[in-house]
Order: C-alpha cells, then structure tokens, then sequence
C-alpha cells in the first residue's frame, strides 16, 4: 500500500511536471535561428518585416535589435527611450453598443493611448504619413525592402479598431467592474480582473495590448494552431503567459483570466 | 522495471482522468477536447466580427459543405441545422441577418422592430452543452429588471408572448397558458382539469407516482418532425414547427396520421369511442363516418391547443369553421361538473346549435 500511493505521488508530480513545460518562443536576440517578429534586424531570419542587409556605410542599423523602437539618447518623451513617431491616424474605438466601458466611462474610453499607441506606430502600417518601419526618430531611415509597411492580419486600421477588435486603452478599475456587474446580462459572465501576474493593467489601471502581449517574447513557441488536421492556421502572437506550453491554450487561459464565463450551467426544468 | 510500468501505467490513469472530467464539466464552446482553436475558433485574431452570428454557427454547424474540416472535434458527426433551416416550417435564423441586434431586450418593447430569430436568442454560445442547450441564456425583460430564465416555455415567451411586434394573426401564449385560465395545457404546471379520460399512460392529470407525467413542455409538441435530425424547434415539415402532423382544417377525413400530434398523448379510441364528450367521433369523423367531405372537422374547431380563457377542455370555437347560432350566440354552457354533459350555442356546417344540448 505504502508503495502504491509512493507511486501514485511521483506519478501525480510527474504528470503536474508534463502539465506544466512551457515552450517560450524565439527571444528578441536569437539571431541563429531567428524567428521572433519583432526582431526587424536584417539578420533574423524567418520572419516578414525585416531591414535590408547593409550595403555601404552607415546601413549597419539594419542589423540592430533595438533601434527600431528604442533608443539609448535623444529619446521620444513617450516612454522606454521610444525610438518612433507618435502614430498621426486617428483610430476611434471599439464601437459595439453592449459595451459598458463605453457608456460607463467614456471620458476614460476613446483614442488608443498608452504603451498601445506605440504599438500602433508600426502596427497602423501608414504612421506619420506614410513613413516605413524603418522611420526611426535618430538615424536615417532603414531601408526595409518591399515590406516596409505592415499589412494583412498584423495590421490594425481605423476600420479593425472599431468594429472588430478587442477595446484597448480603457480603465478597467472597480468603478468599470462594477458597472459591468451592474448590467443584467453581463453579470452573468463572472467578469473579474486578471489574477495571472502576466496579464497586466498599465500604470494607470487600462488594458492595453501589453496586457495580453508581451512584444519582446512571446510565450508560446507556435504561431499557429497545433493541431492536426489544420495545423499552420495562424494564431495571434506574443502571448503574455505560456503556462501551458501550447499557443491555443496559453490564448484562452489569458482570455479567461477577465472573461471567466461560468462553467456551471443554469438549471432548466 | 516493473515499477516503471506501474508508474506509467498510473500517469496514464491520471492524464485520461483528467481529459474526461475536462470534458464532461465543461460547456461543449470551452471544452478543448471538442475545439482544438479555442477561443480562436471563433474569434479568430480577435477579429470579433468573425464571432458570433449565424455564419460563424454555421461554421460547425451548417450544411456538410460549409463546415471548416478539424475546426471541431466529436465523437458522432453534428447534426446539420442549415438544412433543417430551410424546411418549410421554421424558425427564421436564416432569414435574421443583419436584424438580430445584441443589445435587443426581449421582450421586445418597439412595435417597429421587425421579427427575427437568431441562433443567440435561444442559446448562449459561451454556456451551451448537450446536457443543458438553453445554458447560460438571456433573461427575460420585466419592467427595468431583466429575470433568470428557468423554463423553457419563458425562453419561448420572449417571443411568443408580450412582444409589442407580435403579428397580427399571433396570440399571446402566456396569456393562453395562464393558470388562472379555464383550461390550459399543462405547461406552466399541472393541469386543472381532473377527468381527461383519453389519456395514454404515461400522461396523467395528477402526478402521483415517479413514472407519471402531468405536464409538458412547448418542445413537447413543436419540433423536429424528423426523430433522426436535431432536436429542437428550430423547422418541422409540419405547420406551426410540429412534431407531427395536426390538420386543423375543416372537412377532413379523421385518421391516425390527420391528428398524430394530439394521438401522443389523447388515445384515438377513447376520443372516437366517445368516451368523454358523447359526439366526439361524429364531430371528428361526420355523419357519414369517417369518408373525405363528410363534414368531419378538426379537434382544433372546437379545441384551443394550449389554453382556453373562458371554458373548461380547452374548449374555444375556431371562427373560420364556426359562427353564431340562430340567436346570435357563439358559446358553451357546462351542465354538471365532470358529467360531460353540457350545450352549445353556434352553427356549424349549416346546423344550428340553439342550443344543443348532450
């Protein structure tokens, strides 16, 4: 008996040890096997958005890591020695009307702010007027090839800002939750603010990208769906959490940190 | 080694044990064993206009030919509830697009709104299982609160009910099936009438032992007609989405087929046996017994199928087949209780009824 449940424990520890593996994607730096989008060096590899190798003197930015946001000196006064252009578009909001942020806070509710509008600096595909990825505030510009917008699913316009994608910037503080509480239907859907130490409300208590997306490192080796038999589907990248080890698993578990819809089903007789 | 094997053997036990309590306690949406996307399966790139609505339903749901191969896994193929749309008796979810709104309180208070039925108004995406469909559903509007929603008939009273768009030719069904009313099906709770003597077993008035059924739902009589396809009142190829045939014209040869619906429950030989109302089976089946154009009608000319606000037997006078009698009089007098004995005032088929008397 005592051996039964000395076996039962190492295989309970081994299964939570299997449970757990996470695989996090390429780091920002890895250069050999290159891989992480948000590395737009000329030497990565695998990867879209990515600078010409240098040709002549003075092209050795395009194998930089960091140039294309941060910068050491002479830094933007947004934030993190922000290396860009303030994004010049105007994007609108999240526009569905069941969204109580939007009649409970709208003051706090308009404009992508924050680290998300730095994001939006590359991700809007058209900043400053037109200026490519490789429109640096410090040097001149690096030449990106023919990819030197974003475009296609990474791309978030006015139009998938409004109608389409997740609300960004908004406080999400107990005034919010509350609200959300408050509304008939909503109450039902167990609304909460994330508990896992990854996903993040910024200084300033708002959800911004950054809340579910790490841009340095992406959690989960996949960019797409793992399983078969359409593996290769794309999945949104950059993660926050990868406790799970599998991009679609890591995706839900930061959706459901704030939408924690009940499991439990309500009794119909 | 042999411990080896053990300790495989118990990991193994462990990991299925953990994939089936995953499966079987969570609704069918959020069960990774049957979405391998996730949430992603829906909400692809957190483009929300790819989530929800009919066509992303449709998606899984939808004809063989619109389904997106591996965005689903399950043990039997799902059932194809496009097809069942396009029946024509149904639910109008094809015909609801770009009407349905999320932000619609049912039910619903603007006589402008134009009718519509949308997959989301009968159940909720999140919730839903194959245990529990109407799972997580909205709640019904009353005044400025909106209720929980525990029985079926009050997810169908959303629409069917205190709609300020009802049609012209609907009725109130909560109003019909009021408790306080006369007679009523027993859908709200059991009925009042205590001498239904065509009952099949294992119907009855009262529900005194465990094997008994006294009340019934909506989806009891209105449904697939089809027992292999989807349950669920979504199309039937019967009127009124029935599960089986009810002809509620006038002049109709009776048959075990013409008035199916009613037979699941209401024995067809106590009913034409005259077991209970003395002349049943000539008001059914005509003077001539039984051949086309003999002037048998429909049980639905003298019987309301879910309530009647004035008379007892969910008896109500269907206008088109009956008018008033001689003296004007459209109505039924009831003469002892539960004697079935009784008089109506009203012309049918010629005849005038002033009153008569049985």
């Amino acid at each position: 008996m005592n051996k039964f449940i000395r076996y039962a424990g190492v295989a309970t520890l081994l299964w939570g040890i299997a449970s757990t593996v996470s695989a996090a994607g390429p780091k920002i730096s890895d250069l050999v096997t290159g891989g992480n989008k948000h590395n737009l060096s000329s030497l990565n590899k695998n990867i879209t958005y990515q600078a010409q190798p240098p040709v002549a003197y003075g092209d050795e930015h395009n194998t930089e890591i960091c140039i294309f946001c941060h910068t050491p000196h002479r830094a933007a006064p947004q934030t993190t020695l922000w290396n860009r252009s303030n994004p010049s578009v105007t994007f609108g909001r999240y526009s569905s009307s069941t969204l109580i942020i939007r009649r409970t806070s709208a003051a706090q509710f308009g404009e992508p702010n924050g680290s998300s509008r730095l994001c939006l600096s590359c991700h809007d595909g058209v900043t400053a007027g037109g200026v490519s990825l490789g429109a640096i505030l410090n040097h001149q510009s690096i030449n990106m090839g023919v990819n030197d917008r974003i475009t296609g699913i990474a791309l978030f316009d006015a139009n998938k800002i409004k109608f389409g994608h997740h609300p960004v910037s908004f406080v999400y503080d107990n005034a919010v939750l509350n609200a959300i509480q408050a509304d008939p239907e909503k109450a039902t859907q167990n609304y909460r603010f994330p508990s896992i130490p990854q996903v993040k409300l910024d200084a300033g208590k708002r959800m911004q990208c950054t809340t579910c997306h790490n841009p340095h490192q992406n959690q989960s080796s996949e960019d797409t769906y793992l399983t078969p038999p359409n593996v290769g589907r794309k999945i949104a990248p950059f993660w926050v959490y990868g406790g799970a080890g599998n991009a679609t698993s890591d995706h839900d578990a930061v959706c459901l940190d704030c939408h924690n819809i009940p499991t439990s089903s309500f009794p119909l007789q | 080694m042999a411990k080896w094997n053990v300790l495989i053997a118990l990991s193994l036990m462990l990991l299925s044990h953990a994939v089936q309590a995953a499966s079987s306690s969570l609704p069918s949406h959020l069960d990774r064993q049957k979405l391998p996307y996730g949430c992603g399966s829906c909400h692809v790139g957190f483009d929300f206009r790819s989530g929800g609505g009919l066509d992303g339903c449709l998606t899984c749901h939808g004809s063989l030919q619109r389904r997106v191969k591996g965005s689903y896994r399950s043990s039997r193929e799902l059932k194809d509830i496009e097809s069942e749309l396009k029946k024509n008796y149904r639910h109008p979810i094809l015909e609801s697009k770009g009407i349905h709104s999320s932000k619609e309180r049912l039910p619903e208070t603007d006589a402008r709104t134009p009718r519509h039925a949308d997959c989301v108004d009968c159940h909720s995406p999140h919730q839903v299982s194959s245990e529990n469909r109407f799972a997580g559903i909205k709640g019904k509007q009353i005044g400025n609160i909106v209720a929980d929603i525990t029985k079926e008939y009050e997810l169908c009273y959303r629409c069917h009910s205190d709609s300020a768009n009802l049609p012209g030719l609907s009725t109130n069904k909560r109003i019909e099936f009021s408790t306080m009313n006369p007679s009523f099906h027993p859908v709200e709770s059991e009925g009042r009438n205590l001498t239904v003597v065509s009952l099949l077993k294992p119907y009855r008035e009262k529900r005194i032992s465990p094997s008994e059924i006294s009340t019934i739902t909506c989806s009891d009589c209105h449904g697939n007609d089809d027992p292999a396809g989807p349950r669920g009142p979504h199309s039937s190829s019967y009127q009124h989405i029935l599960r089986d045939n009810f002809s509620t014209r006038d002049n109709e040869s009776e048959s075990a087929f013409a008035y199916a619906l009613c037979y699941r429950c209401h024995n067809r030989s106590s009913i034409l046996g005259n077991e209970s109302f003395k002349y049943h089976s000539q008001h059914i089946r005509g003077k001539q017994g039984g051949t086309a154009s003999s002037g048998g009608t429909s049980c639905h000319t003298c019987h309301s199928s879910h309530g009647s606000t004035e008379y007892k037997y969910l008896l109500k006078f269907d206008t088109d087949v009956v008018s008033v009698s001689s003296s004007g009089m459209l109505k039924f007098n009831e003469k002892g209780m539960g004697a079935f004995r009784g008089e109506c005032y009203l012309t049918c088929h010629g005849v005038d009824h002033n009153p008569k008397t049985y």
